[in-house]
């Protein structure tokens, strides 16, 4: 059986839209808010290549493995998979502070 | 103002697991920072931090995003507030 291009993002709870883009920013697959949005896919794939310019820990080696750009409604989850740029849109629920 | 903006950078540089701490302008330019980063990923920061900003198209948003890169070694949390932008390197 061969693999869906989504890789199962779009079954994310609480998310409102996913894309799944080539490197160079083109859309394989998207759906929900961010259907056919070409314009954030644009702007995602640029992000990503900025990203990677900022090494996160001294090691070389050492590369992202997760992007969320976070405001205080909603959320942007980005991941790099084989090379393939994955983009979750979710709801952002804020975890209350664990009290002791 | 350098002199609050060194105090606020020992300060976080000072909490548990940060291994670095950068204070850049809207244009890349450096402000100061602490720890092992290099001067030279201020340019990156600002970018990303306007790149993330213009990702919502609405222009009431209220705050500019908050964004956090993670890695398997450690993570890098970016805030802007006004026209500065602070990056804190974590290393978990």
């Amino acid at each position: 059986m061969s693999q869906l291009p989504t890789q199962g993002i779009e079954k994310i709870p609480d998310s409102t839209g996913y894309l799944v883009l080539t490197q160079d920013g083109a859309v394989i697959s998207s759906g929900g808010d961010l259907e056919n949005d070409e314009e954030t896919a644009n702007k995602i794939s640029r992000l990503v290549h900025t990203a990677t310019g900022i090494p996160v820990t001294t090691d070389r080696r050492d590369s992202f493995k997760r992007i969320s750009i976070i405001w205080d409604d909603f959320m942007y989850v980005i991941s790099v998979s084989s090379q393939k740029i994955f983009v979750a849109k979710r709801k952002y629920i804020p975890q209350d502070p664990v009290v002791t | 103002m350098e002199k609050s903006l060194e105090k606020h950078l020992e300060e976080t540089f000072k909490i548990p697991g940060v291994s670095s701490v950068i204070c850049t302008d809207e244009q890349g330019l450096c402000l100061g920072l602490k720890g092992s980063c290099h001067a030279n990923v201020a340019g990156p920061i600002a970018t990303l931090a306007k790149q993330a900003d213009q990702l919502r198209r609405t222009t009431n948003a209220p705050n500019p995003p908050s964004i956090c890169i993670e890695s398997e070694a450690g993570s890098v949390l970016i805030g802007k507030k006004d026209d500065i932008t602070m990056a804190i390197f974590k290393s978990s």
